[in-house]
């Protein structure tokens, strides 16, 4: 049902132009070009081309590699930093786009993300610029390829202070290069993020047509100003335990509150509406969806994580009514929507509706939903009763030495069909400082790798630390982590647990969207408009 | 039906292959700097029918991915390089020289019908990096022990000389590597102390004591009883691969004859009496042999600082074995170890059944021994003493252990955990198949625990493993 | 006084202002950290023009190469088009005759075409002459003016001037009419078929 992305690409030819890039200085790179330019070269056999290039030169590129990078480091900053200035734009707000790669404090970054193509071309560094990185890139891709030409896959590199993830997907090759100690599993899981945000403004179809077309295209031409997105996919990823958990967080919200959201958002419909989404504070208030359309398909929590993160990552969305293509991946990863997005509550905005229609036309109807909506929710007072909700205290649960918990229920009515939610108190003190957050979200991603672990997955796992006692525990009924101080016993926290469980089973029409609403847009079941998506 | 069939068809058939090394090799970066000399980097190559230019390429690999790694941190480069089919573990004992061992993931065959060929499936998890590094630093400390560092080695004969020392040692040594069966203790390379009660241990320290008093050639001596040691005078890092060696190397190649009855006391004459069981297990195999030759293995300790270069002697009365280790500079002479044999032969035979007496006392006071409800690895890393209830037996080709694999590996996992943090820690977990595994970290020890009762809650499982520090460990352990 | 609704798209290459002209012309305020437009920006502004009412219809455009197929959507049924260069990147300007082109052959018969030389207060980076836009703008007909989003320079002019070259309202009017808030399916696929 969602449109195909045809037009989008047509008028982006990518042989119009070729866009320049900047002179290479690392010998590496230019070899890697050769390579490069040998297999685009319109051999028949594109695989055969690949392998004649490595069997030749791939040992010898590695070994280029190696040394080129001992040498640039022995050159310290003043060659390295060079294109760096001659490149960097001089407007615009201080970004890490303009650090120093050669500077230790770009080194001690956190985690890095690089994407680029599989002819090593840089599209996005999460820190540095993408020129300034070209030859690091240019080797993280002879390592991939090199690993590859002998039919093998490179996965993981270790050391002690660094985890490096690679993946490929299609024509695109990810890396994360990652001092969190995270799992390889959790890493690859965000890099997959980060492709499918790509996907979510490009389509699958598009990029891989784009570089089956010309394998050397620099995609940054077509992501250009979305680097904003990816930086703030990765914050997410770092910093909200939604996307650890593939569920959504929802908005604790009185039950009849939300109800009478969800039949506001229900009243409004259009043909072609397919979801409408009512967002608070970046977390969901309520979503409704047309009955046909997901008959056979359902909104995943990723494909809601990427689209609160392209409207929190942009205050562009908070100048008057947005109408953008957007790409749901798992969903479908090759086709559009078109999303309708407006703050309700100008100039906080903290309230935002999201539209989607299948229709790239749509946009004077859809807006017109918007102003029902808003007109409804203004009779209500419903602007006012949402600006009051907000997370709950762990304090409510009534459980000394329970400092904070994630729960993810499995056992929600009409599962199949229901978004995978989770809720989780506001982090209070000790946790209140963003260092320790993060510490305490660490120690959750430890567990969660524990217990999801491909080869050894666990039931239960009970930690005691040096400063918090953490329980993780995975049933068929739900997947719970906690977080108690130090000094408990093991018998408090198997009674605060007792405690917890209680606790959420009465509050959950509060915690959880629990029957996620419906409607239908057109009063005959639009069998014509499904045949036309396929 | 018809989907059936094949699946049946297949479950029956398929083959799981357990972790093989696929490769090891050893190479300088620094011996082929140019462009078209990169062999003369290669110091060891195994297997060695390896075609030139691939080895180059896999060289060339390893030092392209430190060399990146080095890009993030130039202190820290790469340890280990996963990919879909192997695993390569890298270690640099001196510097720049790298040594590289390639794991190959243990992987499930399963046929495909129609005569297509079977597709793998490489379990690429089931690999823990901590172990197999250690594996290899292992390897690194064992030809150390023999041959003394790398660089002494191309310091006094050059390439030439450290190529023919690496092949000579690991050529060999490299069969006795069974990496199938390495788990946990491999990560400790620990010690198993022999337990004594005072008496018998102040008997055994004025035996060390006279001996060295007597023989003043003799510089260090280590005592060792049923493979486990009783006293050492070595330092610790040395004593740690020495004991290695003589537990998975020496010993179990001197065991078979004496169980095969083949190994009569050296005096006949002196049969029943038991007065002299003594004999060498390195140099002389008969000291009444006109042709014996009295050379013995030379080791290398202190190599930090003093650098020592020392022989071996090895000689063992019953269960009991002793080390003394002699100034390589002096040449050892029949007349030394024949003194040694006749002053060390009788007494460390009356130590060895006094040892046994001792130990077959406490036995039966701590009572009949019945099948415990959970099996144990204790590990301190201050002296390195290392106690498993969950090893069997441990020798050169195998090592036993009565507990599942995956059990092992999650007793790895925790040890992972419990490497990240200095502080005192403890983890408790439920596998899928409902056995409980507790780790526990205090104070430099380390102590896991499988217990085997799946109905058990938490609070059981607590209850349990204080009984067990309580009775073992003393109440070492007393988190919570 | 009669209210007539006029719809107005914003175009041109990315980072020239385009959503900066809008937010000073509706919101009269500056922001010099603006994110890039997603898909495009809806909004509306009214102004007294002699004796009638105009209500800008604004649609302002993102100017990054993923949206660039989009634009027909937006300046279809437009009664005119604001194209906006930045003065200190001779790339935007080419980029502008692109526009112009593509208007030529697939934009609206009667649409009003302004072009806004942008930034002009880093004169001092000046990469395109006042003269040549000027030149440029005259050889097709078009409104010129040269303008600060920053300074508040000539940015309601732009729209003042619209307002002057767009035809009176005559009995049929319909060139310049409020679009229709829905549309045919049958028509929109029509006119799809030109991108």
């Amino acid at each position: 049902m969602p449109s195909h992305p045809e037009g989008i690409l047509e008028s982006s030819d990518p042989t119009s132009e070729e866009n320049p890039r900047t002179q290479d200085h690392q010998p590496d790179l230019q070899k890697l070009h050769i390579q490069s330019s040998e297999t685009d070269s319109g051999k028949a056999s594109q695989d055969s081309a690949l392998d004649n290039g490595h069997d030749d030169s791939g040992e010898f590129v590695v070994t280029m590699l190696a040394r080129s990078k001992v040498e640039e480091q022995g050159m310290g900053t003043k060659d390295a930093s060079s294109p760096l200035s001659e490149t960097g734009t001089p407007l615009g707000p201080p970004s890490h786009r303009n650090e120093d790669v050669t500077a230790d404090s770009w080194r001690q970054h956190r985690k890095h993300v690089f994407v680029l193509s599989e002819a090593g071309k840089p599209i996005y560094s999460r820190y540095g610029s993408e020129e300034a990185l070209s030859s690091t890139m240019g080797v993280m891709m002879a390592l991939v390829s090199f690993v590859q030409s002998g039919d093998n896959t490179i996965r993981s590199v270790y050391s002690d202070e660094h985890t490096v993830v690679f993946t490929q997907r299609g024509p695109l090759v990810l890396v994360s290069v990652s001092s969190s100690r995270q799992s390889e599993q959790q890493l690859r899981q965000e890099l997959l993020y980060v492709y499918n945000q790509i996907v979510s403004m490009l389509t699958q179809a598009s990029i891989t047509r784009i570089f089956e077309h010309k394998k050397n295209y620099d995609l940054r031409r077509l992501l250009a100003g979305s680097e904003k997105i990816l930086d703030g996919l990765l914050n997410l990823v770092d910093s909200d335990p939604s996307i650890l958990l593939s569920a959504v967080h929802c908005l604790p919200l009185a039950s009849s509150l939300r109800d009478s959201l969800s039949q506001i958002l229900q009243k409004s419909i259009t043909p072609n509406l397919v979801f409408s989404i009512l967002i608070a504070k970046n977390q969901l208030l309520t979503i409704v969806q047309e009955k046909t359309v997901i008959e056979d398909a359902r909104l995943e929590p990723s494909d809601l994580h990427l689209l609160l993160n392209l409207i929190g990552a942009s205050s562009a969305f908070q100048a008057g009514e947005i109408w953008t293509p957007i790409c749901l991946p798992s969903f479908n990863p090759d086709c559009y929507f078109y999303a309708y997005i407006s703050y309700l509550d100008p100039p906080e905005c903290t309230v935002c509706l999201v539209l989607l229609s299948t229709d790239k036309e749509a946009f004077y109807s859809v807006a017109e939903c918007k102003r029902k909506i808003e007109e409804a929710m203004q009779t209500q007072n419903a602007l006012n009763s949402i600006a009051k909700a907000h997370l709950y205290s762990v304090s409510q649960v009534g459980v000394s030495d329970l400092r904070h918990f994630m729960y993810k229920p499995f056992d929600v009515p009409d599962n199949h069909r229901q978004l995978t939610q989770f809720t989780s108190p506001e982090m209070e003190a000790p946790y209140s400082s963003e260092e320790e957050r993060m510490r305490l979200l660490d120690l959750y991603r430890d567990m969660h790798s524990r217990i999801h672990s491909t080869s050894r997955p666990l039931k239960l796992i009970y930690h005691v630390a040096e400063r918090e006692t953490l329980l993780a525990w995975v049933t068929s009924k739900f997947e719970l982590y906690t977080c108690f101080s130090p000094l408990v016993t093991k018998t408090c926290a198997i009674n605060a647990i007792t405690k917890l469980l209680r606790w959420i089973k009465k509050e959950e029409d509060r915690l959880f969207i629990r029957y996620p609403p419906k409607y239908s847009t057109t009063p005959n079941p639009s069998k014509s408009s499904k045949s036309d998506a396929h | 039906m018809l989907m059936i069939r094949p699946r049946m068809a297949s479950g029956t058939q398929e083959k799981q292959y357990t972790p093989s090394l696929l490769s090891f090799f050893i190479y300088n970066p620094k011996f082929g700097p140019r462009e078209g000399e990169e062999e003369k980097k290669i110091l060891f190559y195994h297997p060695i029918e390896i075609e030139k230019n691939e080895k180059i390429r896999n060289v060339g690999l390893c030092e392209a991915i430190v060399q990146f790694t080095r890009t993030f941190c130039p202190t820290k480069p790469a340890k280990s390089l996963h990919t879909q089919k192997n695993r390569q573990v890298f270690h640099e004992p001196e510097e720049n020289y790298w040594m590289v061992m390639v794991v190959r993931n243990p992987m499930v065959e399963k046929p495909n019908k129609d005569g297509k060929p079977p597709t793998v499936e490489y379990q690429e998890d089931e690999i823990i990096d901590s172990v197999y590094g250690s594996v290899l630093k292992q390897c690194y400390s064992m030809y150390k022990l023999f041959n003394g560092t790398f660089s002494r080695a191309f310091d006094a004969g050059g390439v030439e000389l450290l190529i023919q020392k690496l092949e000579k040692f690991f050529y060999r040594y490299l069969q006795t590597l069974h990496l199938q069966s390495c788990d946990l203790l491999d990560v400790f390379g620990g010690i198993a102390f022999f337990p004594l009660d005072k008496m018998t241990y102040l008997k055994i320290q004025s035996f060390v004591n006279r001996v060295e008093e007597s023989l003043s050639l003799v510089k260090y001596t280590a005592f060792l009883y049923n493979d486990q040691l009783i006293w050492s005078g070595l330092e610790q890092e040395d004593m740690r691969i020495l004991f290695k060696y003589l537990t998975t190397s020496l010993f179990p190649r001197h065991t078979e004859p004496e169980l095969a009855g083949r190994d009569s006391p050296l005096r006949p004459e002196l049969t029943g009496n038991l007065l002299h069981y003594g004999r060498f297990l390195t140099g002389p195999a008969n000291l009444k042999d006109p042709d014996a030759k009295f050379r013995f293995p030379r080791i290398f300790v202190n190599t930090e600082d003093s650098y020592e270069e020392l022989h071996l002697i090895v000689y063992k009365a019953m269960s009991a074995a002793v080390c003394f280790m002699v100034n390589a500079a002096v040449d050892l002479s029949r007349e030394f170890c024949e003194q040694l044999d006749s002053l060390v032969g009788p007494q460390l035979t009356l130590l060895a059944s006094d040892i046994c007496e001792q130990y077959n006392i406490n036995r039966r006071i701590s009572g009949p021994e019945k099948e415990p409800q959970f099996k144990f690895i204790y590990f301190n890393h201050m002296n390195l003493a290392e106690k498993s209830t969950i090893h069997m037996r441990k020798t050169t080709s195998v090592s036993l252990t009565s507990v599942h694999p995956d059990l092992m590996k999650i007793l790895g996992d925790i040890n992972c955990d419990f490497a990240r943090v200095d502080e005192d820690e403890e983890i408790i977990v439920k596998a899928m198949t409902d056995y409980w595994v507790v780790g526990k970290k205090s104070d430099q020890r380390e102590l896991y625990v499988i217990l085997n009762q799946k109905n058990a809650n938490l609070i059981e499982v607590n209850e349990e493993v204080k009984r067990l520090c309580a009775t073992q460990f003393n109440n070492i352990f007393f988190l919570d | 006084m009669s209210l007539r609704e006029l719809k107005v798209c914003l175009l041109g290459d990315t980072g020239v202002g385009k959503s900066s002209i809008v937010w000073r012309f509706v919101e009269d305020n500056f922001d010099p950290n603006i994110n890039p437009t997603i898909g495009a920006s809806f909004m509306s502004k009214t102004v007294q023009y002699q004796n009638e009412l105009h209500k800008f219809l604004i649609w302002d455009t993102a100017g990054q190469e993923r949206f660039r197929a989009l634009a027909p959507m937006y300046y279809r049924g437009s009664a005119a088009a604001i194209i906006v260069y930045d003065i200190t990147k001779e790339d935007s300007f080419q980029t502008l005759k692109n526009w112009v082109k593509e208007l030529r052959q697939h934009g609206p018969p009667n649409i009003v075409v302004a072009i806004a030389g942008n930034k002009c207060d880093l004169s001092d980076a000046r990469e395109v002459l006042e003269k040549d836009a000027k030149d440029y703008a005259d050889s097709i007909h078009a409104i010129f003016v040269e303008t600060s989003a920053k300074n508040a320079i000539n940015i309601n002019e732009v729209f003042i001037q619209i307002s002057q070259r767009i035809p009176v309202l005559d009995a049929e009017g319909s060139s310049v009419r409020g679009f229709k808030l829905r549309r045919q399916p049958a028509e929109s696929t029509r006119e799809r078929s030109c991108c």
